[in-house]
């Protein structure tokens, strides 16, 4: 096979490289296009490269591993059926980034709906309802010791779009005016949600760190 | 301007997301209100509290076994999505005929094609692939997963169904081969066992022991490996195995996207003591590549990492 000798390119910024290595093989329109044609892979590869970024959202939202991956599954089904659609008017993440904090808004009502499906249900359901909470219970336990168990009680008690911000700002340090794009709203919204988030913690956290 | 207005700079400046003449007046103020002050610093007090007390992000199994159910959902969408193009063929053959016809001599074609390429006889002058062959019963050992009903229905006497049959292939060649090394380099990128990626690097680095040049291809792949892979022992064999060749550009972009990037902080280090090996070989570097290591030290939180990279820019100065 013929070998190919490398010769070293002129250097630029520490930005250029990282968007460089990270890109090294396609760029995310490049991928668009192919998954758009019908290609499964470049699909895969489009989207595993934001997907732990989602996860870790949905996680730090849900505190619950399980409900984390219905919304990770649920975001991508979404972007994988809206592609066609997506006509990159902005940017690729930016779009998923949107979708993941939608389904995150809209996943607790419609958690909540099913469970009282299940409790209206006359069949055997009483015991399916306490294992479906029961499990999302077992789960927060596993969050680690106390302290953290009580920041993510906390967490808990703020409303969605509170915990959403707060999670987005504190956690994934993503700056107040790309919460808005995300939950598309004006980026004065987001500020009164993170200090209203901000407070109710305080409240909450006082008597931790004080 | 209002106390309210004070408040809200307080909290946009723990954030860091206040301009330096908005900290300014606040800092004025601040200085003035010492009830506000105290405020102040409860927030910021607040903030690292809840950083310094969190649990640690999605695990990597977490991760994975989130990828592994969202495959399957994908499998299912895609199989609702044939069924409409199937549809949608069946409809437009009716309404084209000529281009119905062309696409059916295009199967035809297709499908002699394949017969002569995949046939018994095609296999023995030198095919690439071979079914595995179980030597009992002398037959590919097809595995039959994700049966689907269409028609249940047995009243008829007939039932329809759809399933996926995988038939294990065994090939064997030379590693230089451009074949060979495409399915390790898709191998490496797109199986979801970390154990098999981690065996496609080791066979890429027996492979390249006392090589200094790299094919490109596997250069690339390593790269996106060492960058994006969620396993940290394969990112790691993956730098192994790319200290190897000769330093260049891309090479040395990816270390410095690990040293910045990578959440392995033992991977960081190992980034760090490539540097210093090649280094080491008496290469040179330019003032753009320290200038990225000053600015990592800046960013880095763990304090052995930054006294190591310290150590470096200052081994690069000497």
């Amino acid at each position: 096979m013929e070998k190919v000798a490398i010769t070293p390119q002129p250097f630029y910024s520490i930005e250029s490289l990282i968007d460089k290595c990270s890109h090294m093989a396609q760029t995310d329109t490049e991928l668009i296009e192919q998954s758009k044609a019908g290609n499964f892979s470049a699909f895969e590869q489009l989207i595993f490269r934001y997907d732990k970024d989602v996860l870790n959202i949905a996680s730090r939202y849900t505190r619950c591993a399980e409900d984390a991956k219905d919304i990770y599954q649920e975001t991508f089904i979404r972007v994988f059926k809206g592609l066609s659609k997506f006509q990159q008017q902005s940017e690729f993440s930016t779009w998923l980034f949107r979708i993941a904090t939608n389904v995150c808004l809209t996943y607790r009502e419609k958690k909540k709906r099913n469970l009282h499906l299940l409790l209206d249900d006359d069949n055997d359901d009483e015991t399916t309802a306490v294992v479906a909470v029961s499990d999302s219970e077992t789960d927060s336990q596993t969050f680690g010791n106390e302290i953290s168990y009580r920041i993510e009680n906390a967490l808990q008690n703020l409303s969605p779009k509170q915990r959403l911000v707060f999670t987005l700002r504190h956690y994934q340090d993503y700056k107040l005016k790309d919460i808005a794009v995300m939950m598309n709203c004006a980026e004065g919204t987001v500020k009164k949600y993170l200090f209203e988030a901000t407070q109710k913690m305080r409240i909450h956290l006082q008597d931790l760190y004080g | 301007m209002k106390k309210e207005v004070y408040k809200e700079l307080m909290q946009l400046s723990v954030y860091g997301e206040l301009n330096s003449e908005d900290q300014v007046k606040l800092d004025v103020y601040l200085k003035k209100h010492p009830d506000l002050n105290k405020e102040y610093q409860g927030l910021k007090e607040l903030k690292s509290f809840i950083s310094q007390n969190t649990s640690s992000k999605t695990s990597d199994s977490l991760l994975s076994d989130a990828r592994s159910q969202l495959r399957q959902a994908l499998r299912k969408e895609r199989n609702k999505k044939s069924i409409v193009y199937q549809i949608i063929a069946v409809a437009v053959e009716f309404i084209q005929p000529k281009i119905a016809f062309g696409g059916a001599l295009i199967l035809l074609v297709g499908m002699v094609i394949g017969y002569y390429s995949f046939s018994p006889m095609a296999s023995e002058h030198g095919l690439l692939f071979q079914p595995a062959i179980n030597s009992s019963d002398a037959r590919p050992q097809t595995s039959i997963s994700n049966v689907r009903f269409i028609d249940s229905d047995a009243s008829d006497g007939e039932v329809e169904f759809e399933f996926d049959a995988v038939a294990p292939m065994h090939i064997k060649g030379k590693i230089d081969d451009p074949e060979i090394q495409k399915l390790l380099t898709h191998a490496l990128l797109n199986e979801s066992n970390a154990g098999v990626r981690l065996s496609t690097v080791n066979a890429i680095r027996h492979h390249s022991e006392n090589k200094k040049i790299i094919d490109p291809l596997i250069k690339s792949t390593l790269i996106k490996s060492l960058t994006s892979d969620s396993n940290p022992g394969v990112r790691r064999e993956a730098l192994r195995v790319l200290q190897q060749y000769d330093f260049d550009a891309d090479i040395r972009d990816a270390l410095l996207f690990v040293i910045s990037k990578d959440n392995n902080a033992g991977l960081r280090v190992a980034a760090i003591n490539a540097f210093e090996m090649i280094k080491m070989d008496g290469t040179k570097f330019d003032v753009a590549t320290i200038n990225a290591l000053k600015q990592q030290i800046e960013k880095e939180q763990n304090n052995y990492i930054r006294n190591r990279a310290v150590n470096l820019v200052k081994e690069i100065y000497q």
